[in-house]
């Protein structure tokens, strides 16, 4: 029996005792170090069956190939899941329209359920993830196409609660399934819940959310963070994914806003609230990388890093784009790319001797 | 992982449960206000390509429009004596910088729409009021414009097919509504979205609220109903009449549809 360490997923594992497999033949064709027949047939049987066991009982990927193979079968499975959505949407609008009101309100409620019940079914079925994936993402989509369609069906006033729905649904199944891009879509929706709830509160129709953007530097925040409160033992890239969600949401607050102050809850003129935007996005860029390397969030440096680089570029647009010749300004940005990655390559040599 | 399909499963079954209970609230007991509308009120807007559903789509007057209709000598036709500066701020808008100061005109384009209810009220004494507001806006547009149909004509035309129903009054609760305008068939209350406006005007400028939209518009019309919508534009078209209910929260239906 396999035993899977907490701190790292079945694939992870996977993948270490693979590389461990090739870094053992390398090592004894250079003669660094010699195993007795017996020592290398334990060693090897070990690891096919630890590989066999973990291929088994989580459809992990143990060479190579079928690691790329498997890139391609989850673009697939993703790609085949929004066609089947998109199919879901168009047939439901074509034929659901003429049958009796309360015929309509059952299927649309038990389609969601039958096909999170099928997504489990072939999930334990199979030990891959590529069925359940694309059957869950046709499950959320017949909940969202389920709660939209009875709305509109029964003239009910549209709210932002629905959204809060959908992003749980998302989130849940996310869980049960090991689904990442459930997980981006569930936190996706709960953080325009968040943003149009606290717009809601203000007594402002809650569609108007993008006209006040700050609402989302705090969401975009605090689900940045939550995989501090939350220990994930069984899926240990999500941590990842919050900050991937949580921090992009929020750079993208700050560059929204730092091209258009209209949006903002400031009480200053437009140009005041862009400069103050442009300022920050300027400062809590570097911070990203600084808290990145620091606490080892790699997503966090690599956004930091590429934020940055996208706040600067657009500030020097601004600047120097109507009157310096169009030659010299796109000289000037290679030589501030230059003068980045030899920035990043210092800071990534202290982080190595750091460790 | 077992308690997250359990939550999913949940999940649907809260939300749905939610949904068909405040719509069962709204339609039991007593509606709010019931009215007989035709077919210048809810418009068969006809039937899209591959879309089974059928929707009417509600047309009213809107007596405080987010832009009003210029009239010779720079007047404003169109801008309501009841949505003024003091409807406003009982409303709870934010008037708190003067129109004519020289920031008012980009410090209420940022203030945000609210949510509101409005009163609209079936072929009374506001209609009577819109077309005669109508009268003068269209001898203008007929001056301006030489070469487009007579005023006469125009005229004629509105006062055949145009929407009876106008809105009249604004407020943050229903009941306060329902208390000035008492006439359950012939004033229904809605949710509405409404917002300042910096009205610029020769003499003075000044602060008016705009209801930019109703939040239910569209009408669901059942199967059924929707069949007799199709009978009546086969083969000669005519017109038809619907029975309007509005429940305790304020989402109107489709009770009943007749063609005439």
């Amino acid at each position: 029996m396999i035993i899977v360490t907490v701190d790292q997923s079945p694939q992870e594992h996977a993948d270490r005792l693979r590389i461990f497999r090739e870094e053992l033949d390398r090592l004894e064709r250079q003669k660094v170090l010699e195993l007795s027949p017996e020592q290398r047939a334990t060693v090897k049987s070990y690891l096919d069956r630890a590989l066999g066991e973990l291929a088994a009982q989580f459809g992990v990927d143990t060479t190579e190939s079928q690691r790329q193979m498997s890139l391609g079968m989850r673009i697939a499975s993703a790609l085949g899941g929004l066609a089947l959505c998109i199919a879901l949407a168009l047939f439901a609008a074509r034929y659901l329209g003429d049958l009796p009101l309360a015929l309509q309100t059952a299927l649309l409620i038990a389609l969601p359920l039958i096909l999170t019940a099928g997504a489990d079914v072939l999930s334990r079925r199979n030990a891959t993830v590529y069925y359940a994936e694309l059957i869950s993402i046709v499950a959320f989509a017949a909940f969202v196409l389920n709660l939209s369609v009875l709305a509109g069906r029964f003239n009910v006033s549209p709210t932002p609660n629905a959204l809060a729905v959908w992003g749980l649904f998302a989130v849940a199944l996310a869980y049960r399934f090991g689904l990442q891009i459930l997980l981006v879509a569930g936190l996706v929706t709960l953080i325009s819940w968040a943003g149009a709830t606290a717009t809601t509160q203000r007594g402002v129709w809650w569609l108007e959310v993008g006209d006040r953007a700050e609402d989302f530097l705090f969401a975009g925040a605090a689900v940045t963070f939550l995989p501090l409160l939350i220990h994930h033992t069984v899926w240990t890239r999500f941590p990842s994914i919050y900050r991937i969600v949580g921090s992009s949401t929020f750079f993208l607050t700050i560059l929204f806003l730092s091209i258009t102050g209209h949006g903002s809850y400031l009480p200053w003129k437009q140009q005041t609230i862009e400069r103050v935007y442009q300022f920050a996005g300027l400062l809590a860029a570097p911070a990203a990388i600084w808290l990145g390397i620091r606490r080892d969030w790699s997503s966090i440096a690599n956004l930091g890093a590429l934020f940055f680089a996208v706040f600067l570029l657009v500030r020097l647009a601004d600047w120097w784009w109507d009157w310096m010749p169009k030659y010299l300004f796109f000289f000037l940005i290679g030589v501030i790319a230059i003068l980045l990655i030899m920035l990043f390559r210092r800071m990534r040599g202290q982080l190595g001797r750091t460790r | 992982m077992k308690k997250s399909l359990l939550a999913a499963f949940g999940l649907i079954l809260f939300a749905n449960a939610g949904l068909l209970l405040g719509v069962w609230r709204n339609r039991s007991g007593p509606p709010d206000s019931e009215l007989r509308l035709t077919d210048r009120e809810l418009v068969f807007p006809g039937r899209r390509a591959e879309d089974s559903t059928l929707t009417l789509h509600l047309r009213w007057q809107n007596t405080a429009p987010l832009v009003a209709h210029i009239l010779r000598g720079g007047r404003h036709a169109h801008v309501p004596g009841w949505f003024d500066q003091r409807k406003l701020l009982d409303l709870g808008f934010d008037c708190s910088v003067p129109a004519t100061a020289t920031e008012a005109s980009e410090y209420y384009r940022r203030s945000l729409p609210r949510n509101v209810f409005v009163a609209l009220e079936y072929d009374g004494l506001a209609w009577r009021q819109w077309l005669q507001d109508r009268e003068s806006v269209l001898r203008y547009q007929t001056e301006m414009d030489r070469a487009s149909i007579p005023f006469e004509s125009r005229w004629e035309d509105e006062s055949r097919t145009e929407s009876r129903l106008v809105m009249i009054d604004a407020s943050l609760t229903p009941e306060d509504l329902r208390r000035k305008h008492p006439d359950r068939n012939r004033v229904i209350i809605l949710r509405a979205l409404a917002r300042v406006v910096v009205q610029p005007d020769p003499v003075v400028s000044y602060l008016r609220g705009a209801v930019t939209r109703l939040l239910t518009e569209d009408l669901y019309v059942p199967p059924k109903l929707g069949l007799l919508i199709d009978d009546s534009r086969n083969e000669k078209p005519s017109g038809y009449s619907v029975v309007l209910r509005n429940g305790s929260r304020y989402e109107p239906w489709i009770a009943a549809l007749s063609v005439n």
